[in-house]
């Protein structure tokens, strides 16, 4: 792999990865990042923050130049990690976030079902209460260019009575208070989508109804699969950026689609290489 | 081929013809006047799926309606699209709450005679059992329902066995039916399709979710007659194109030829022009001997051997 040419990641024709035009942008738009067990996107979720933060991502691509105003607030909902697991890691690309105040991080996997859910078996009305105080921290936010990452959702379907749609009105209220909704989810099939299934209440066929909502929305799409032609020690997996079912209503911006392979290295070096 | 060209601001009326034909193909004036709320179809059923969305053909609807009244019920849509008039919010609305806020913007208009036209854009998230009440309440004179299903969806089972799925009911019930679906590609076939949605993965293709699409019409006569034709439509330049089965047929054949062997084994358009002039013998001795119907007739050659002793060969 030495003698193939390394790449930055780019997502839109302006060679971008969070164009300014969609934070400035009236209409809120939605992407999808999803991945398999294999394939973990900590590292695309870390450059997406700094990106959206400073401007810069300089793990997946170093031409990108700060930012002269740092006017956007992130905001990071999480099921999956808590806070400690992305200020170390972003601490690795020169970001200290815990002393960043454009980032506020929403612990929903510490205290989920010791605090905040008491029944999952009836978990409507607590699961509304929580996205209510979810909506108001984005709402208070500073700044009006938000970007508000939500990971695994679809955790709330698995272990709760949930219904799809109940997540998704959630989801898209949410999407209505900042500019870029990012929704990382993990795909794993059959184990979460299954396209096939019939029973209503297994999990499977309630994620795959509220992921293929979502994909009826989505403005962008970032798949990361496991090698599809087996283990490789020099690549970690394969990217894949697609458009979504809706084009970004900004005059000429359109989704850069492409395959790329990236390896993930010592010290989080990440190099991607073009398919 | 036929092709049809409207100008985003031309009204579906004014036409103008790239490949002028001595006669203009019924099937596009029957898809311009569809789509131009020209027909008599209260109910228009857009299907759409994962791989290509209705978004756009929404936006040549509505470019083709600019004077229209258009009214938005969004269930997946957060902000008031550019071509709507009114927008309302349906998600988590009862249906009978609804129907009311309908009522409220159809009734100024339906006094005045003017036109609405109420977009629905899911119709998936109304419930099954809701979904005649719904329509039947919002039909009126002057009203033209345009109502997107996503066929891809997974399908609730209603709790009565015998009620019929979400898409056979909607599918009767409207007056024309429009699926649309990715234009095929070379290096992506209907299995590579079948096995990325399995998956919820998109291929990187143009064609996937784009400008220019495929769109099957069913339109449902007065007398009952159902007609059925296939288009593609490219939405960034307006333009129609009737997809005959025929054009399907040769493209296939073509592909299946392609890099097959070292030879060259397709045909080109000189070859296959040459080959429908070559007239064939037995065309020409029906013109000649066969005027008189039903009859075998057989010339004679000099070559001939006739036995005039065989009571068996008697050409006659």
């Amino acid at each position: 792999m030495t003698s193939v040419q390394k790449h930055y990641l780019t997502l839109f024709n302006d060679n971008s990865i969070i164009p300014e035009s969609v934070l400035e942008s009236e209409h809120p738009y939605l992407s999808i990042v999803s991945h398999n067990i294999g394939t973990s996107p900590f590292w695309l979720s870390n450059s997406l923050i700094e990106n959206g933060l400073i401007g810069t991502a300089s793990a997946i691509n170093k031409d990108l130049s700060p930012r002269s105003t740092q006017d956007t607030n992130v905001v990071f909902i999480s099921f999956l990690n808590n806070e400690d697991f992305y200020v170390s890691n972003s601490k690795k690309s020169g970001i200290d976030l815990s002393i960043n105040s454009n980032f506020k991080f929403i612990d929903l996997f510490s205290d989920l079902f010791s605090n905040r859910l008491k029944d999952p078996k009836n978990a409507s009305r607590d699961v509304e209460t929580m996205f209510d105080e979810v909506k108001k921290i984005i709402h208070d936010c500073q700044h009006k260019k938000r970007i508000v990452f939500i990971e695994s959702p679809e955790f709330l379907l698995s272990s709760t009575n949930l219904t799809p749609n109940q997540l998704v009105k959630h989801l898209f209220e949410i999407n209505k208070f900042c500019n870029l909704l990012v929704v990382i989810s993990a795909q794993d099939s059959p184990q979460f989508v299954n396209t096939m299934a019939y029973e209503h209440s297994d999990p499977s066929f309630k994620i795959t109804d509220f992921l293929l909502k979502l994909y009826h929305r989505s403005n962008i799409n970032i798949n990361m699969q496991p090698l599809p032609t087996g283990r490789a020690k020099d690549i970690t997996g394969c990217l894949t950026v697609t458009k979504g079912s809706r084009p970004f209503e900004i005059p000429g911006l359109r989704v850069y689609e492409k395959e790329y392979m990236y390896h993930i290295g010592k010290e989080l070096g990440i190099d991607i290489y073009m398919r | 081929m036929t092709k049809l060209k409207m100008s985003s601001s031309s009204a579906a009326s004014k036409c103008c013809f790239i490949k002028p034909k001595k006669m203009v193909d019924n099937s596009l004036i029957l898809f311009n006047r569809i789509i131009g709320l020209k027909e008599n179809t209260p109910f228009i059923l857009i299907l759409d799926g994962f791989f290509q969305s209705s978004y756009h053909l929404l936006n040549e609807i509505a470019s083709k309606n600019n004077s229209t009244k258009i009214l938005y019920l969004s269930y997946e849509t957060l902000r008031k699209p550019h071509y709507a008039d009114f927008f309302i919010e349906a998600l988590d609305t009862p249906v009978k709450t609804l129907l009311a806020k309908v009522t409220d913007f159809a009734k100024p208009l339906n006094e005045k005679k003017e036109k609405l036209v109420i977009v629905v854009d899911s119709m998936n998230y109304i419930q099954s059992e809701d979904l005649v009440f719904f329509i039947s309440n919002i039909a009126r004179p002057n009203v033209y329902l345009i109502g997107v299903y996503h066929t891809d969806l997974m399908q609730y089972q209603s709790p009565n066995l015998y009620y019929p799925s979400e898409i056979k009911l909607l599918s009767y019930i409207a007056n024309s039916v429009m699926e649309v679906s990715p234009l095929p590609e070379n290096n992506i076939d209907e299995e590579l399709l079948d096995y990325k949605f399995s998956r919820l993965e998109y291929p990187v293709s143009s064609s996937i979710n784009a400008e220019k699409f495929r769109l099957t019409l069913t339109s449902k006569r007065k007398s009952g007659r159902c007609i059925t034709f296939r288009y593609v439509v490219d939405t960034k330049s307006h333009e129609y194109q009737v997809l005959r089965k025929q054009d399907e047929k040769n493209t296939d054949e073509q592909e299946l030829l392609e890099d097959l062997t070292t030879f060259n084994l397709n045909t080109s358009l000189k070859q296959k022009l040459a080959k429908e002039q070559v007239e064939l013998p037995f065309m020409e001795a029906q013109e000649n001997l066969g005027s008189y119907g039903g009859a075998i007739v057989y010339e004679f050659e000099k070559d001939d051997d006739y036995d005039e002793e065989d009571p068996y060969e008697d050409p006659f």
